[in-house]
């Protein structure tokens, strides 16, 4: 992950995708992310890596004009949980999963893993101190099939790992890095 | 110098399992609610229709102070007054 000192802290650099906007100028500030897509809760959705940005916008931000832009962010990720390159940080966000899950489920509830994400999201993580989750997401997305992911068919050997912000105040210098993309 | 933070995952558990049992079933259903109306909303708000049922009831009449107040005094509305 590409890291940078800003204000004398560490931060993480973040790809943010969004369909181009003709005519329009670039957006001041990361776009949240709603319900639909929110699945790690609603928020700021980063990538770590250009690559899996551009992906991204090919395969979901073009539908509209034909293009896509790629912003990029220094983000703030000390109160992120890391639950990709952090083991104390993986097994927390696994327990603490599992704890929510059980939790519904005692009190006769049955919540799909979206709304327990978004659920962790609205009422828990902000109230104890958690400001974003790094999580490796799944190695490809199916809604896109025909995405090449590795030229070795199922080695996914590439992480695809995502950032989430629930608060604007942790993404800075956020601006535009390439602009009305398109697939080559 | 370079700041350096680590979570202190410790903590955080404790915090956690307080917060999470704040939520008995009557609260984890009324965010279950929320969160499905959210995705009504979300997803009219991104151009996708929707199908909105509704249910109709006989209106409750609430009765008119006024009409109350302007009987006890017959006529003599004025004396309603101050």
């Amino acid at each position: 992950m590409e890291r940078i000192i800003y204000n004398n802290k560490e931060h993480l650099i973040g790809y943010h995708t969004q369909e181009f906007r003709p005519g329009n100028i670039p957006l001041s500030k990361a776009i949240k992310c709603l319900t639909k897509n929110a699945w790690l809760g609603i928020g700021y959705y980063f990538w770590t890596e250009l690559e899996f940005a551009q992906y991204w916008g090919e395969d979901f931000k073009m539908h509209n004009t034909g293009f896509y832009d790629i912003y990029k962010a220094y983000l703030e990720c000390e109160n992120c949980i890391n639950s990709v390159f952090d083991e104390e940080g993986y097994f927390f966000l696994r327990e603490k999963i599992e704890e929510t899950i059980n939790h519904f489920k005692k009190n006769n509830v049955t919540p799909t893993l979206e709304q327990v994400n978004r659920f962790l999201a609205d009422n828990i993580w902000g109230e104890i101190g958690v400001e974003g989750i790094i999580y490796d997401d799944k190695p490809t997305n199916p809604k896109k099939s025909d995405r090449i992911y590795s030229e070795i068919p199922d080695l996914y050997f590439k992480k695809r790992i995502q950032i989430v912000l629930f608060n604007l105040k942790n993404i800075h210098n956020f601006e535009l890095l390439l602009e009305e993309q398109t697939i080559e | 110098m370079i700041e350096i933070y680590m979570i202190d995952y410790k903590k955080l558990r404790e915090k956690f399992t307080a917060k999470l049992n704040e939520f008995d079933e009557e609260k984890l259903l009324k965010w279950m609610d929320f969160d499905e109306n959210r995705k009504v909303v979300d997803r009219l708000l991104s151009g996708e229709s929707v199908s909105i049922h509704y249910e109709t009831t006989t209106p409750y009449r609430l009765t008119d102070k006024l009409e109350n107040i302007d009987s006890a005094f017959g006529d003599n509305s004025y004396a309603t007054a101050a």
